[in-house]
């Protein structure tokens, strides 16, 4: 079951997903953060680590997911992002079930095609701030 | 594919998940890999990811085709269309149906070639080990 959140656990988990984002090097571009949490606190997080690590995958939410370990609670946690989930994003969050995704940019959700594709498959998403 | 399922035989004979892939650039291997989950505690190792991991990163994958052992999961091939990799030849379908169909529907070409060693590799693992085969795609069959 995926638990429901307040407005101000859902504030919370995005401002320090946008925390994260800033702590990427420069050079690691889009700087992106990501926070996983299960409602009642953080379980994960991680940011855009590609060239810190020579890692071409470690996008903000794949060093999230990776960083949360193995697990089979998916479907019980919310994924907040600071962007829109680029496509490896989006396939990772909808192959491994992730209940819930948070996106902290109001413009992507009319437009986003990720973010459309995530609806599609069942996944809930939200968008908060501006 | 020789290579991507010499490299899936690897992978189970380190009691992981035999998932193995390549990266060919003209008539050369570029990078090969195969799934980390069990052997790296590491959720997002599948074959394809791995394999791109090993490949370091790149300005283009262009010429690019990646061969996998196994139909690839939403996530690796979310990693298709998001590294832009236009050809992927997959080793079978039958263990795991995976998303040809979605990555053509998105114009990559995509060739299965039913072979009867991937096949027979991922069928014993799935029949010894199910607990770390459904964890290795969150149970999820179909997405
Ligand atoms: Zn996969």
């Amino acid at each position: 079951m995926l638990p429901a959140m307040t407005d101000k656990t859902i504030n919370d988990c995005i401002d320090a997903a946008i925390h994260q984002a800033g702590l990427c090097q420069a050079e690691d571009v889009p700087a992106a953060g990501a926070v996983l949490t299960d409602g009642a606190g953080i379980v994960a997080s991680g940011r855009t680590r590609r060239v810190e690590m020579n890692d071409p995958i470690r996008f903000a939410a794949m060093d999230c997911i990776s960083n949360a370990g193995r697990r089979n609670d998916q479907a019980e946690l919310t994924l907040c992002l600071s962007h829109e989930p680029n496509w490896l994003e989006a396939g990772t969050i909808v192959q491994f079930g992730i209940g819930r995704v948070v996106v902290g940019d109001r413009e992507a959700l009319a437009t986003s095609e990720t973010l459309g594709f995530l609806k599609a498959r069942q996944v809930s998403v939200e968008v908060v701030k501006d | 594919m020789a290579k991507a399922l010499e490299m899936a035989q690897k992978s189970y004979d380190e009691g992981g998940v035999p998932v193995g892939a390549v990266m060919v650039e003209g008539d050369e291997v570029i990078a090969a890999g195969h799934n980390r989950r069990v052997q790296h505690d590491d959720s997002v190792s599948h074959g394809e990811t791995d394999c791109l991991r090993q490949a370091g990163l790149r300005e283009s994958y262009d010429g690019i085709t990646l061969y996998t052992t196994l139909s690839p999961c939403m996530m690796c091939s979310g990693s298709v269309l998001q590294f832009g990799i236009r050809r992927v030849v997959i080793g079978e379908d039958e263990n795991f149906p995976g998303n040809a169909d979605f990555l053509r529907s998105r114009g990559v070409d995509v060739l299965i070639l039913n072979d009867e060693g991937c096949k027979s590799l991922m069928g014993r693992f799935i029949k010894e080990r199910p607990d770390i085969w459904f964890e290795d795609i969150a149970g999820r069959e179909e997405v």
